[in-house]
């Protein structure tokens, strides 16, 4: 199948084969990089939304460096912030006192938590989609295995990728099929379907995913897999990898204990 | 390996749904040998093709590939020997760049990292498509992607080469590229098509199969003018 859908799974794996300073770095290195990004977004509290805002400063210089697009990035943010908004949006409900203003606007707790939990949401699923489009799933799974992650968790991964390439080229077939066929005026929305085939389709959509699967797994038993992933090549961490993560670990942790924002905050407000 | 390569010997299976695809089938191909297996659809080539792999395994009869039973213990040993080419190559081909999906065999026996780059190397210029090393596969066209699923088998250096319907989905351009490449390679060759030229073209042998059994098995040139054969083939005239 060569037509590219829009949410394509493929399209971060082609990005990821660009070649930039960024990418050259050895999975390790970003890997952990990116893990201690996460746990540090994560450990900011969830009323000091200001604290935040530096840490745009990664995904951005990133994917600025890299050369990536932010087009396939926002994409697939798109099908993330939902379910972050969905988590955020009881707290909405919960917790309506008002703990903060802004020009004069009084804020609730909630509202002020669902902010923060949508923009901890960008920052951290964008800081993911960033290590895959300069890294690539399958460098990611051997920078993981190197590091001692087990081997099944890390082949489960990649299985997982590789049967949402597997279910999105299904999904794909599946759609031309009904939308060349369905009686509407703009086919492309499949209009004129009554919404009952719809769990038909889903029906087939695992049956034909499935059998696909196991068409693939065979293709992969005949040379000679055996139920772990093996990785051609070997990685090497050298000078520029220490440095990158010295130097990124250092800058985030300071930028978590520093609160820059309240600093500058403090420097405009004591200046006037 | 001995002299006898493949061997089936009165081999039976059936599916769970109760479709009886073969049923005892007998054959033993040499070395060198090119084979084509024909017959209708449902005929139960693929079938056993799959059989000659250990992924599917018989309810009664036996397989061997040189001196081996087809059994659990010895299917490392039996997946070195062949090589198989499978029917879709969107199926075969799934790693992000052809060349790592060339790789992928040599890495799985175990071969050492500077060799499995030679292997590489080596597989994709057999089908002449080393300029394509770091493209993805699903990237390529029908005729290319067919090209880099037989070097992902090239790269095991198998001595028994398996190829379910090599010809399918390709123009006239990229199948005339494929029958020079089939009789440019040494190894022993099956291959289950429906493509009589190519039979005609790339095998001296033919194995005529039809609703799981073996209807005619001979030289090609014979085996195709039979005409219980052609009327079970359906070719016209």
């Amino acid at each position: 199948m060569n037509g590219r859908h829009w949410i394509d799974p493929g399209e971060l794996d082609e990005l990821a084969r660009i070649d930039s300073p960024v990418h050259r770095l050895d999975p390790r290195a970003k890997i952990l990089v990116t893990a201690l990004y996460i746990v540090v977004v994560m450990s900011v509290s969830p009323d000091r939304i200001a604290a935040l805002m530096p840490f745009v400063l990664f995904p951005s210089l990133g994917l600025g460096i890299a050369g990536i697009p932010v087009t396939p990035i926002i994409r697939r943010l798109a099908i993330a912030l939902p379910f972050a908004a969905m988590i955020g949006a009881l707290n909405l409900v919960v917790d309506r006192e008002i703990a903060g203003t802004i020009v004069g606007i009084g804020l609730t707790g909630g509202v002020i938590s669902f902010a923060s939990i949508l923009i901890r949401a960008v920052l951290t699923v964008s800081a993911a989609l960033l290590l895959v489009s300069v890294t690539g799933m399958h460098r990611i799974g051997a920078g993981l295995a190197m590091m001692g992650v087990p081997g099944i968790f890390v082949t489960q991964v990649l299985f997982l990728v590789r049967y949402l390439f597997v279910i999105s080229d299904e999904a794909v077939s599946m759609r031309r099929a009904v939308d060349l066929r369905s009686a509407g005026n703009r086919p492309g929305l499949s209009r004129g379907l009554p919404m009952r085939l719809y769990g038909s389709l889903l029906g087939n959509l695992l049956v034909r995913s499935l059998d696909r699967a196991v068409r693939v797994h065979r293709a992969m038993r005949a040379r000679g897999f055996t139920g772990a992933v093996r990785h051609a090549g070997v990685l090497r961490f050298r000078g520029m990898d220490w440095v990158f993560l010295g130097s990124c670990s250092a800058v985030l942790i300071a930028l978590r204990w520093a609160d820059p924002a309240q600093w500058l905050g403090g420097v405009i407000a004591g200046g006037r | 390996m001995s002299h006898h390569l493949v061997e089936m010997r009165d081999v039976w299976f059936g599916y769970p749904d109760g479709t009886e695809a073969l049923r005892g089938v007998s054959f033993r191909i040499t070395h060198g040998e090119s084979v084509a297996l024909v017959g209708g659809n449902g005929a139960g080539k693929s079938t056993l093709l799959l059989h000659l792999i250990g992924i599917l395994r018989p309810v009664r009869g036996e397989v061997r590939v040189g001196d081996v039973p087809v059994i659990e213990a010895t299917l490392p040993q039996v997946r070195r020997a062949v090589g198989y080419v499978f029917q879709d190559p969107d199926d075969q081909l799934f790693m992000p760049t052809v060349r790592e999906d060339v790789a992928f065999g040599p890495v799985n026996m175990g071969v050492p990292a500077e060799d499995v780059e030679r292997r590489v190397r080596d597989a994709l210029e057999q089908v002449r498509i080393g300029h394509l090393a770091d493209r993805p596969p699903y990237r390529l066209s029908a005729g290319e992607k067919r090209a880099a699923a037989i070097a992902t088998v090239l790269s095991m250096t198998p001595d028994v080469l398996v190829m379910d319907e090599p010809s399918a989905n390709l123009d006239p351009r990229a199948r005339r590229r494929l029958i020079e490449l089939l009789r440019g390679f040494r190894h022993t060759k099956i291959l289950a098509t429906h493509d009589l030229e190519l039979v005609r073209a790339a095998c001296e042998r033919v194995i005529v199969l039809d609703r799981g059994g073996i209807l005619a098995d001979g030289v090609t040139s014979a085996v195709l003018a039979d005409g219980a054969v052609r009327e079970a083939l359906g070719i016209d005239g």
